[in-house]
Parts: C-alpha cells; sequence; structure tokens
C-alpha cells in the first residue's frame, strides 16, 4: 500500500495534471494484496493497454526506488475494487451480481434491475400517459394476458422508462414467484456480445428464456446490430409462444424505427401499441410539485410551478434539472423559493444553456439593434451612425469576453488596439452624459447575457 | 551575459479545489466540495467559455474525491476523442465519473452512443456525474436526443467569467507560488494588452517564469514582459 502511494505521489508529480487524472487515478488497488505483487485493477482493456504502453516502466522504476530490496511485480487486470476481477469462467455471474446490485433487489433475485423507486404511486398522470399508463397497470395486475407486447413509444425524457419500472414492480406485488427483468437494449447488446466472446451464449440464452416478463427499453439501439436482433427476435418468440409477458419502449411507432428487420417490426406491432405524448402544462405543474416534494422534501408553491412548467417544455429531464437548480440556489442562499426568486435561479440556468458569447455574435446583435448591417462593423466608415455601434460593439466585446484590445481590434476588421481602447474610454463617457446610449448599452447587454 | 538552462521541472501541479478564485461561481464550487466529499450525490452540467476553469474543477473535484478515498475517473474528451469510446467500459464503477469537453464527441455516433450507455449505467448505480462543455446540453450538436436529454437532467452551471478583481487576484497568487514579484501596475497590462481567459494568463505567466529563471530574476517588470512576449504577441 505505501508502496504505491509512494508511486502516486511520484507520478503526480511527474505527470501532466490531466494525464495523471485520466490514466492513473482510475486505477484501484484491491484491499489484499498477494504477497510480492501489486495488483492493479484498470476499469477496462483499453485504460489497461494504455497504462501499460505508457506508464508500467515508469510505475516499475518507482517501486524499486521505494524498495530497491523487495520490490513488487506489478500484476495489471481488468477489474474494480468493489469486486472480485471479472475473469472468463465467471463472467456471466458477475453480470447477475452486478444488475442486484445496482437496484437494491429483493433477496429472491426475481426482479432483476427493476428500480424500486419507479412505481405507479409517483407516476404522475395526465391526458398524455393516460392510455399507457391504463395498459401498463393492467398489464401489472395480470402479465402474460392482457396485451402482449405492450410497445410504448414516444419521445426522450417523457417517462417511458419510470412506466417500465412501475410495471415491473407492480408485476412483483401481484405476481411475486414471477421472475422480471428489466434491460435496457444497450444491456441486452452487451451482454450477448460478452457472452459470444466467453462462449457462454447458451447460459445468456437460457437467462432471457427464463424470465414471465421482459421489458426492453428503448429498442430503437438495436437498429443495425443484426446479430442483436436476430437473438432477440429467437428470444421474443420464445417468451410470445409460452406467454410471457413482453413490454418494450422506443422514440417511434414500431413500423417507423429505421435499421430493424421486418419480421421485428411486425412482432413488435401484434399486441398494444401506445404513445406516451409530451405532457401538457398542468401535467408538468403536477409533476414538478410531485418531484419538489418526493426528491427534496419541499413544498413547491403552485404560482412557481406554473411559472416554471411554462417556461420548461421540452422534457421532463429538462423540467427535473430546472427545479434541481430552483431548490439548490434556495440551499445555497437559505431564501425560499418564491415567484421571484425561481424567475432568477431559472434565468440563470437558461444562461447555462446559451452558448457563449463571441465577437461575432456581439457584431451582429448590435448591428440587429441599430439596424445597420453587420458588414458595417468591419468597415472604416466613420459616420457617426455606424461608428458608434461599432464603439459600443468593441466596448461590449471588452466587458464580456476574455479577448485582448489587439484580438477585438482585428475582429472589426483589422482595426489597431488603440481604436478599441478610445472606443470603450468613449463609450464608458458617453454611459454617464448620454442617457441614450446608457439605456442601449444595458439593453444589449441584458441580450447578451440571458 | 550567460543564460542558465532552465530545468526541464514543471511545478508540482496538484490542482485542487481550493485554489480555484470563486469570483461568482461560489455556488457551484460548494456544490463540487460537497460532492467531493460524499454529501451530495447531484448530476452537474458545467458550461463555460474554452479556458475559463473548467478543467481546473473537473480535476480539482477528482483531487479532494481522492483524498476522501473515492475513485474518480476524469475524462477529457478533447484528448480522448481520438482514441476509442471504448475506454469508457466500466467507468460506471467508479465513484465520480467527470467527463470534460463534451463537445468535442457531439455528431460522432459512436462515442455519443457510448457516452449515452455510460450514464445510464452510472445512473442506475447512484454514481456522481459531473459534464463540462463550451455550451449548454440544448445548444450542443448531438445527433442523440437521448444523450441530450440525460444531460440535462442534473443542474445546469453557467461558468462566471473572473472580473477584473478577480483575475488580478489570478495573476498574483499564480506569480507568488511562482515566486516571481508582478506589481499591479504591470498585472494590470497584461490584462489590457493579453487574452483574459484563465488559461491563457496562467500559459503567459509559465513562460514568464521561464524566462525569468533563464535571466535569474524575480521581478517581473514591464520591459522584460514586453521583451518576452513580443515573439509571439501575448494569446
Amino acid at each position: 500500500m505505501e508502496h504505491w502511494n509512494y508511486c502516486l505521489a511520484r507520478l503526480e508529480s511527474e505527470l501532466p495534471p490531466q494525464q495523471f487524472n485520466t490514466w492513473i487515478r482510475p486505477l484501484q488497488i484491491p484491499d489484499a494484496q498477494p504477497s510480492g505483487t501489486l495488483q492493479l485493477f484498470a476499469p477496462n482493456a483499453f485504460v489497461l493497454d494504455w497504462v501499460k504502453t505508457h506508464y508500467l516502466q515508469n510505475i516499475e522504476s518507482y517501486l524499486r526506488e521505494y524498495d530497491s530490496e523487495a520490490t513488487p511485480k506489478v500484476r495489471l487486470e481488468i477489474g474494480s475494487s468493489r469486486k472480485a476481477p471479472a475473469n472468463t469462467a465467471t463472467r456471466q455471474d458477475q453480470e447477475i451480481k452486478r444488475d442486484n446490485k445496482s437496484t437494491n433487489r429483493d433477496s429472491k433475485d426475481l426482479l432483476i434491475n427493476i428500480n424500486h423507486s419507479f412505481t405507479f404511486e409517483n407516476y404522475v398522470e395526465g391526458k398524455s400517459n393516460q392510455l399507457a399508463r391504463a395498459a401498463g397497470m393492467q398489464i401489472g395486475e395480470s402479465p402474460g394476458t392482457a396485451y402482449n407486447p405492450l410497445f410504448i413509444y414516444g419521445g426522450t425524457g417523457l417517462g417511458k422508462t419510470h412506466l417500465l419500472h412501475a410495471i415491473g414492480n407492480l408485476i412483483a406485488r401481484q405476481t411475486p414467484h414471477y421472475k422480471v427483468l428489466y434491460l435496457h437494449s444497450e444491456g441486452f447488446v452487451t451482454e450477448m456480445v460478452k457472452a459470444l466472446q466467453h462462449n457462454t451464449i447458451d447460459a445468456f440464452k437460457q437467462r432471457m428464456r427464463s424470465v414471465n416478463a421482459l421489458l426492453i427499453d428503448d429498442v430503437q439501439f438495436f437498429a443495425g446490430k443484426e446479430r442483436s436482433q436476430e437473438e432477440f427476435f429467437h428470444t421474443f418468440n420464445a417468451l410470445f409462444e409460452s406467454q410471457q409477458q413482453i413490454i418494450l419502449t422506443s422514440d417511434r411507432f414500431p413500423k417507423e424505427v429505421d435499421g430493424l428487420e421486418d419480421r421485428l417490426k411486425s412482432r413488435f406491432g401484434w399486441g398494444l401499441t401506445v404513445a406516451i405524448e409530451p405532457p401538457d402544462l398542468e401535467t408538468r405543474v403536477a409533476i414538478l410539485m410531485n418531484k419538489a416534494q418526493k426528491l427534496f422534501a419541499v413544498e413547491l408553491p403552485s404560482e412557481v410551478a406554473f411559472f416554471m412548467g411554462q417556461r420548461v417544455r421540452s422534457n421532463i429531464r429538462e423540467l427535473e434539472g430546472a427545479l434541481r437548480r430552483v431548490v439548490a440556489n434556495a440551499q445555497f442562499t437559505g431564501r425560499p423559493i418564491t415567484l421571484d426568486f425561481a424567475k432568477e435561479a431559472l434565468r440563470d440556468m437558461i444562461a447555462a444553456q446559451d452558448k457563449v458569447i463571441t465577437i461575432e455574435n456581439i457584431q451582429k446583435i448590435v448591428a440587429d439593434y441599430y439596424k445597420i448591417r453587420s458588414s458595417d462593423m468591419l468597415s472604416k466608415n466613420r459616420s457617426r451612425t455606424i461608428a458608434r455601434p461599432r464603439q459600443i460593439a468593441m466596448s461590449l466585446a471588452k466587458e464580456l469576453t476574455n479577448h485582448s484590445l489587439p484580438e477585438i481590434g482585428n475582429a472589426f476588421g483589422g482595426k489597431d488596439h488603440t481604436t478599441v481602447l478610445y472606443a470603450t474610454r468613449k463609450i464608458n463617457e458617453l454611459k454617464d452624459t448620454d442617457t441614450r446610449i446608457a439605456e442601449d448599452y444595458k439593453n444589449l447587454l441584458r441580450t447578451l447575457s440571458h | 551575459m550567460s543564460h542558465q538552462l532552465p530545468l526541464a521541472v514543471a511545478l508540482p501541479l496538484q490542482i485542487t479545489l481550493d485554489d480555484f478564485i470563486p469570483g461568482e461561481n461560489r455556488q457551484l464550487l460548494a456544490l463540487l466540495k460537497q460532492i467531493a466529499d460524499g454529501k451530495n450525490n447531484e448530476t452537474l452540467f458545467i458550461s463555460g467559455a474554452s479556458g475559463s476553469g473548467k478543467s481546473h474543477l473537473l480535476m480539482g473535484l477528482c483531487s479532494q474525491a481522492e483524498q476522501q478515498g473515492r475513485s474518480c475517473a476524469y475524462l477529457p474528451l478533447e484528448q480522448l476523442y481520438r482514441l476509442s469510446p471504448e475506454l469508457l467500459t466500466g467507468m460506471e464503477e467508479m465513484d465520480i465519473i467527470a467527463v470534460d469537453d463534451v463537445q468535442h464527441i457531439a455528431t460522432d455516433p459512436g462515442w455519443e452512443e457510448a457516452l449515452f450507455v455510460l450514464f445510464n449505467l452510472a445512473h442506475e448505480q447512484h454514481r456522481n456525474l459531473i459534464f463540462s462543455a463550451d455550451r449548454g446540453p440544448a445548444h450542443l450538436p448531438l445527433a442523440l436526443p437521448d444523450l441530450r436529454s440525460r444531460l440535462s437532467w442534473g443542474g445546469a452551471y453557467q461558468l462566471q467569467t473572473l472580473d477584473q478583481d478577480g483575475l488580478m487576484e489570478l495573476l498574483q497568487i499564480q506569480a507568488q507560488n511562482r515566486g516571481l514579484q508582478l506589481k499591479p501596475k504591470v498585472a494590470q497590462w497584461l490584462l489590457t494588452h493579453c487574452n483574459r481567459s484563465p488559461r491563457n494568463l496562467l500559459n503567459l505567466l509559465e513562460q514568464l517564469d521561464q524566462a525569468a529563471l533563464a535571466e535569474k530574476r524575480h521581478k517581473l517588470t514591464l520591459p522584460f514582459i514586453r521583451s518576452c512576449l513580443q515573439h509571439p504577441p501575448c494569446g
């Protein structure tokens, strides 16, 4: 342990911080070290090879430096100190274990990857998801008999995954002996690829076909992956024939998913296909108040929820992001969440969404504001109607960007830095004496920074 | 006069959250310290201009977190995107995953999908995910809407640039760390004539430090700075 700490200290002082942070920091050492060996875990094969090629020599020489008598031998492996190193024989078990660990699942190993915190109780119902919710509840009550498969489609961040987990949890409550497996389609692909690599494809097939309910999220990610589609096709058939429940989600209607085989597309449409639409304002408000309560134990005043619901329309994840920002600001400043407070916090958040201010956009916005052409900004025209806006733009560029005076001058058609200096001084002076200029400057500043 | 050749030994540049000058970013800095100490499991998205300190924050976060015994991965995509998205595999095992400069992988389907998968796995396991980019998730030219919506899930923070006083403080502290004397008037000159991004200012100081070492001097005078920075011009 001490020898590795010594190594780390040496590497940290020798390597550029970026390299140290990227390649050395993720290396982990297990608590129990085999004697005479320094075992290091890398998160994946890529990092392992990179470290071997670029840093192993240094590591070995620092180890010798620390103790030339009993220098341990370095053993690099893929793995994590959270678990035993993954080796081929136990890979499949590892995967299953990891699934279990990630979801605090129940003791019987029947609910795999189901997140207990996504339930129907906290799934806010609205016009946009009514049908999907009703179908999901019916399946949860009596899996395998109502609709098979259930295909739920809708844009990203509208609550498809929440609904899947909620159905899984309901199945577990109603039919406790049922084995339920949730997998993102990428997870299906990854597990299958690993099974092929490690010659455990039969175990993989067996695992997929032994469930009573299979919940596959985002099937559009099967697109273009022919081997996975084929395997999934067989899994689908096996489950369907033995009347096990299949529930799928996608970002679009089954027939419209590009890159999927026709036989899969047609099967996906065999049962019930329901859409989830973006939530309407009332539903967004209800979601916000529900999440505020559930995630932060905060009572969100309804006028604040309405204001936020009006401003953030795209999807529920963004709504949650906005809520997090408002609550974080409140916790940091110790101020109550009022309408004004929320407006201010959201302004910061929306600013964080914005592009970084560049000289080009300053020139464009100033030109638009004064109804002159953008090219006038770069010209040598000295008439007041052109020159004044140009000076204002230079002054804004100095205030809002990190560019040096020579750089700013250059961006304005190759002017000297003293011209920029003169412009900023002139505008500062005018802001005190000319209310028109002061007003214009303020407006432009507001447009640019928010 | 004979010039002493500067040794090729860089400063022991341990980047920490404590030496980040907060300016108007106090809330963000406080949040990152909570995350480092395991007291907050927020997902964050930090946007800000290139050279404004995003990498400093992410590396500082990793450094502080590791002192608390937490495992970290720092993933600067500006460098890594030339390698392979495979290097993200398994990173969800880390307590903290700091992904720097996301804009570099936008429009690359392989990388976008790998980052999407990493996000899902890490999120399921309640890891801390911290992202940075030169703009907010809404404006990144991402091809995968699913990735965009996930990047919008956490709190979004825009790194506020340091004002004149903050930049003066930065220059003074960094000059002191290098054993250099920098009078306010001279610092002022640098701030007027050079690009004021913190990264550029630190690079300039590094350059001046090397030149000063070669001339065995400690005082950064205006004529000295001018002579050093004439070629190439300062940023």
